[in-house]
């Protein structure tokens, strides 16, 4: 009789890459033969203290902290609590980056990254965390967020370096053009555009207009609370469709156009004003990535739009990354990889 | 065309085919901001123009052709949506039916619960952490947490081989075009 094989557990590579996102955070690394993401929805919400609640969450193995005779349910459940009690979900991150105004946030942040990163494979192992590019509707304080989160993960046991959010993307999904084309992740808090040749960013930025900004607009448009906009999002809306909407979908429809119309225009003010326009033989290639991509019909919608514009460069191909969420973390997990091979 | 655009047309037409954002607004029970939005996407579709100032849109031509086809369109595509849902219904209560004939098969319902147990979470025993850090002062803080390592886990085959060796090649050609 053969013997049963003793399962092996697969060999954990060395490097990780972390998307640090509004609505979520994830990380990346390779384990084997497969590359594993681990997602935590970057949110919290606090409830009243007693020893009854605290039993009640054990008992639920709900994920809490308790800080100062205070009780937070963190990650996905809290969205779920927040929705019990009729609630806004408390978010450490708003549009893209830590806030200095919201201290209280900040262990919170620090747990959920420990929460999905663990301990490093060794001291000192590479992990690329994803930064926006400058923003340019928006004044918010860049060296603060990128310097609270080296910190964060310099106490975890890390060696952590910046990767552009845009950058990642590129990196990802465009390793057979060279990474040549631009990458666009289309997050909750903001849409953040690389221009890359080679590997080298030569345009960079983002706008605070995206995800987020859809549901407050379409929920103040037809008297609709954010969250249930935000559900009816993420559940059925279908943008290959112009007629037969509700109300809300037509919404969001509409709101959807106008951020890519937002968005490429930016793109085109961006290329106007750079005094070092680049100059492309190709035609590019862009990709779309990011939870706001996710409803059906982005890609043709972005496509439509696309063709209405005259966007300064040659375009041969605008197609969604292989996993939309998933793509700067998997981006910023390429970086580090390579950076460890090196070692 | 979508709904709402539709109802910005029926109450411009309602108002004699001129109307203002404001007049718009509370006739479709919409934003001001997003009613002149869409009036502007109607502009720039040709189904309105502006009425000599801002803000205040007139129907042209295409609009009003819109509208006559959309009112024929819109009673052929109710017929539809009705049979589709019974249609629907139908489907649901033969499938509960064929469910419950199955001898030893109760019904099963996924839940949130159950999918969090079986699937998205992995089953982690809980482990009491008490000792934290403050990211901004650096000293410990009284603080308890329920989980170690949370968050959903999802494994796909791993296809960046390429980008690295790829990334790695571009990296040394850079290094030895700088030295």
């Amino acid at each position: 009789m053969a013997k049963k094989k003793a399962k092996v557990a697969p060999r954990i590579e060395k490097g990780k890459g972390l998307d640090v996102g509004t609505a979520f955070i994830v990380c990346a690394e390779q384990h084997g033969e497969k590359i594993a993401f681990r997602t935590q929805r970057d949110a919290f919400f606090d409830i009243e203290h007693s020893d009854f609640t605290k039993q009640m969450l054990i008992n639920s193995k709900v994920n809490y902290i308790e800080k100062d005779d205070s009780l937070y349910v963190v990650g996905n459940e809290a969205m779920e609590f927040a929705n019990i009690f009729h609630a806004e979900l408390r978010r450490p991150l708003r549009r893209g980056v830590i806030s200095p105004s919201e201290k209280e946030a900040l262990p919170m942040v620090e747990l959920i990254i420990r929460g999905v990163a663990g301990k490093p494979a060794y001291k000192g192992e590479t992990i690329y965390f994803s930064t926006p590019g400058p923003a340019l509707d928006a004044d918010f304080d860049m060296v603060y967020h990128q310097k609270t989160l080296e910190g964060m993960l310099t106490r975890l046991g890390y060696t952590p370096k910046t990767i552009n959010e845009g950058l990642a993307v590129v990196f990802s999904e465009l390793a057979k053009e060279g990474f040549t084309g631009m990458g666009l992740s289309f997050g909750s808090g903001m849409v953040n555009a690389c221009l890359s040749y080679m590997s080298v960013p030569i345009l960079a930025f983002c706008v605070t207009k995206a995800g987020d900004w859809i549901d407050q607009q379409v929920a103040a448009a037809v008297g609709e609370t954010a969250s249930r906009v935000c559900a009816i999002k993420e559940s059925s809306l279908d943008l290959t469709k112009r007629d037969g909407l509700s109300r809300i979908e037509a919404a969001l429809s509409i709101y959807h156009d106008n951020l890519i119309e937002y968005v490429l225009a930016h793109i085109m003010r961006e290329f106007e004003r750079s005094e070092k326009a680049p100059r492309m033989d190709k035609p590019i290639v862009i990709v779309l990535s990011g939870g706001s991509t996710m409803p059906k019909g982005f890609l043709q919608r972005f496509n439509d739009v696309l063709a209405q514009t005259k966007f300064p460069l040659g375009v041969g191909e605008v197609r969604m990354a292989s996993q939309a969420l998933y793509s700067v973390a998997k981006g910023a997990l390429i970086a580090a990889t390579a950076d460890e091979a090196e070692k | 065309m979508t709904s709402s655009e539709l109802e910005i047309l029926r109450a411009i037409q309602r108002e004699g085919g001129v109307a203002g954002v404001t007049t718009i607004s509370a006739a479709c029970d919409l934003t001001s901001g997003y009613v002149d939005l869409l009036c502007r996407y109607l502009k720039r579709g040709g189904y309105l123009s502006l009425a000599g100032r801002s803000g205040v849109y007139q129907l042209t031509l295409k609009g009003e052709a819109a509208l006559r086809r959309t009112t024929l369109e819109l009673g052929r595509y109710l017929e539809a949506q009705e049979r589709n849902q019974i249609a629907w219904v139908l489907d649901r209560i033969l499938a509960s039916l064929r469910e419950l004939e199955r001898p030893g098969r109760p019904m099963t319902r996924r839940s949130w619960e159950e999918e969090r147990i079986t699937g998205a979470r992995p089953p982690e025993e809980i482990a009491i952490k008490t000792a934290f850090i403050d990211p901004l002062e650096g000293v410990d803080v009284e603080m308890e947490a329920s989980f170690d390592k949370i968050g959903t886990l999802e494994e796909t085959a791993s296809d960046i081989a390429e980008g690295v060796a790829a990334l790695r090649k571009l990296k040394a050609g850079t290094e030895e075009q700088e030295e």
